[in-house]
């Protein structure tokens, strides 16, 4: 049953600018299994995004993958050519993103945009093209395809974009969909419709999802593994059920409790102090040092490795899963 | 608790649609029809809804900085759409707001002591010589430090912009203060510092907020009451923790049970809407909600269900609620 997807090895993405090498993402590795979802979670500015955007290879100067191994299938697509990518994505691995209204382009209809994609990677024939995306846009629960077809997608609300979006990224049916923060731009009773569509063109199409988002609650709802970033480093990760409800980075625990709960109801919310530090010259150290309410002075001494907690659980601290019995 | 600061009565903001080379006014977008709500000294009403529901017209209108189409709106028993220009300008300190995007509301050439001491100059709070020090103290009490006064905006990350926003908001010892979703644009940690910074001022001057949001877990954390907003009305207002145990309401039930929640083994059966939110422009007859209630019978679309009060004061517009 476990077959490995994607595996990424020791990821470096860097952007090199004039005020120094921002490392977005630095030294990551983790795994997707097949119809697996995995949840990507961070605070803005932690190196989610392009990180999907590293596995998908679309990175532009002057950032570069600077290590590491993107293993899909395995085949390490941070070696290929511009054109091996090209076959690639949007065939085997299609993307959604979060913003649906710049990501459709304005002047093309969206139904010869899904098209395109067909007529590229399937060679079909325009007709055949018309027929399958009709198909698509019915697939993503929009009524009246025929007519959708032929709007442009300044006609359609976010929702129907983003089902759009979904669409075209399903036209090849893809066995990895990567979607960065596609829920973010969405009122939460569309947001409801969108995560529940993602579930279930996963079943149908037995595909594994990468979900990159900052809210904690999609990722409960959603994910069946979780990790962790900050500051471009992978905090924790494991299943679900282990980083909700036994979280064993000082980050991971903040975050949990700073989040105000629909079910629950407390006087004052924790707050982590400070605030996520600039990712220029990062100390050799814990990055989370500055704002941990548990650190000592050994957190100064290297980024601490990752340590089993137990199972398929890990975290990115010398004290972890320890400080909560003190 | 008891004292009423702010009184709504059938608010009501249409903008005119123009179209042609005449600006021919077309049809109007009706974005809030006949809200009414109040909120007393200390207290803090919850406005929820998703975009586009009118939630922030009522925000802007109750301040004036839209000119309302009908309806009163009394602040200490003042009406305010009646006063003159000066009137109002003495009001103005008051009632204050917080806007959403701290990256376009601060002006981007004034550091943040004039930012900030702009307000305190022009309504004469406050001379010029002891300008700087009640600067500093009001941004102290906003969690921001006394070297920061000769910074510029775009030197600060997001939570610091919305801290500088809310002393913007306190220098002038306001009363109420409209906060137009103040948290939507931070992280989640960031989030959490502003609004534990919302709570303390309120705690230590009894401020009341119009806290406007679309986030149903922000807004059970700080509010006392809540109203839920369904294109341009109100479809259910009712005390915190009644509105969110019993929901009435088709609309906030479903609301509520598409929010996330941050617990994987209580992954719950969600009610999920068809649709999207109708034009406001040409809302579906009735009850407004009909279109996409799974509970619609033949008299939602016929006629328009009023905002019926229940016990405890909870107060619904539906025809089946109850």
């Amino acid at each position: 049953m476990k077959e490995e997807l994607l595996q990424v090895r020791n990821l470096c993405t860097y952007f090199y600018t004039d005020t120094g090498v921002v490392k977005a993402v630095n030294d990551v590795s983790f795994m997707v299994e097949r119809g697996q979802t995995v949840g990507i979670v961070g605070e803005s500015g932690c190196g989610k995004s392009v990180m999907a955007m590293s596995i998908m290879r679309l990175i532009q100067n002057p950032g570069k993958i600077a290590a590491g191994q993107v293993l899909f299938k395995g085949r390490d697509l941070a070696g290929l050519t511009d054109k091996q990518i090209r076959r690639i994505n949007g065939d085997r691995i299609s993307m959604i993103f979060q913003e649906p209204m710049t990501s459709l382009n304005p002047v093309f209809t969206v139904g010869n945009q899904i098209a395109e994609v067909l007529l590229l990677h399937r060679n079909m024939s325009k007709r055949q093209a018309r027929e399958r995306t009709v198909e698509l846009i019915t697939t993503v629960g929009i009524p009246r395809a025929q007519g959708v077809f032929d709007s442009y997608p300044h006609e359609l609300s976010g929702g129907m974009r983003q089902r759009i979006m979904i669409a075209m990224a399903l036209a090849c049916e893809p066995e990895l969909l990567i979607a960065d923060e596609p829920t973010t731009a969405l009122d939460v009773t569309i947001q409801a419709q969108i995560l529940e569509l993602l579930g279930e063109i996963k079943k149908q199409y037995h595909m594994s999802i990468i979900l990159i988002t900052h809210d904690l609650g999609v990722i409960a709802e959603m994910a069946d593994y979780v990790i962790v970033m900050y500051a471009g480093k992978v905090v924790e990760r494991g299943s679900v059920k282990d980083v909700f409800m036994n979280p064993s980075h000082p980050y991971t625990c903040g975050l949990l409790k700073s989040k105000p709960q629909l079910d629950m109801e407390n006087e004052r919310l924790y707050t982590i102090p400070g605030q996520v530090p600039g990712l220029i010259e990062l100390p050799d150290a814990c990055h989370f040092y500055d704002r941990c309410e548990i650190r000592s002075s050994n957190c100064k001494k290297g980024f601490p490795g990752e340590s089993l907690i137990e199972g398929s659980h890990f975290a990115a601290c010398i004290k972890a899963g320890r400080h909560k019995n003190e | 608790m008891s004292e009423v600061l702010l009184e709504v009565k059938k608010l009501k903001k249409y903008f005119p649609i123009k179209d042609g080379i005449f600006q021919r006014t077309r049809g109007h977008i009706k974005a809030v029809e006949e809200v009414s709500f109040s909120i007393s000294r200390g207290e803090t009403l919850g406005l929820v809804g998703e975009s586009g529901c009118g939630k922030s017209t009522v925000g802007r209108t109750i301040l004036r900085l839209n000119e309302s189409t009908d309806g009163e709106v009394f602040f200490k028993n003042v009406d305010i759409f009646k006063l003159k220009r000066r009137q109002l300008r003495s009001l103005r300190p008051k009632m204050q707001m917080v806007f959403q995007d701290p990256y376009n509301s601060l002006n981007p050439r004034l550091t943040v002591g004039s930012l900030i001491g702009e307000a305190l100059v022009e309504h004469g709070f406050c001379r010029k010589r002891e300008l700087k020090e009640r600067v500093v103290e009001i941004m102290e009490q906003c969690g921001l430090t006394a070297n920061l006064t000769d910074r510029y905006p775009h030197e600060f990350s997001g939570g610091q912009r919305q801290r500088i926003g809310i002393a913007r908001a306190l220098a002038l010892n306001p009363e109420f203060i409209v906060c137009d979703e103040p948290v939507s644009a931070l992280d989640v940690s960031i989030q959490a510092q502003i609004i534990n910074l919302l709570c303390e001022l309120q705690e230590k001057y009894g401020f009341s907020y119009l806290f406007i949001s679309h986030d149903l877990s922000v807004v059970r954390h700080i509010s006392h009451k809540v109203a839920v907003m369904y294109l341009g009305v109100i479809v259910e207002m009712a005390r915190k923790g009644e509105l969110y145990e019993k929901p009435l309401h088709p609309y906030t039930q479903a609301l509520l049970s598409a929010v996330p929640l941050v617990d994987p083994e209580n992954r719950k059966k969600r009610i999920v809407l068809k649709g999207d939110i109708p034009n406001p422009a040409n809302p579906p007859s009735g009850c407004r909600f009909h279109t996409r209630c799974p509970y619609a019978g033949h008299i939602c679309s016929r006629r328009v269900p009023g905002l019926r009060t229940l016990e405890n004061g909870h107060q619904v517009a539906c025809h089946f609620a109850g």
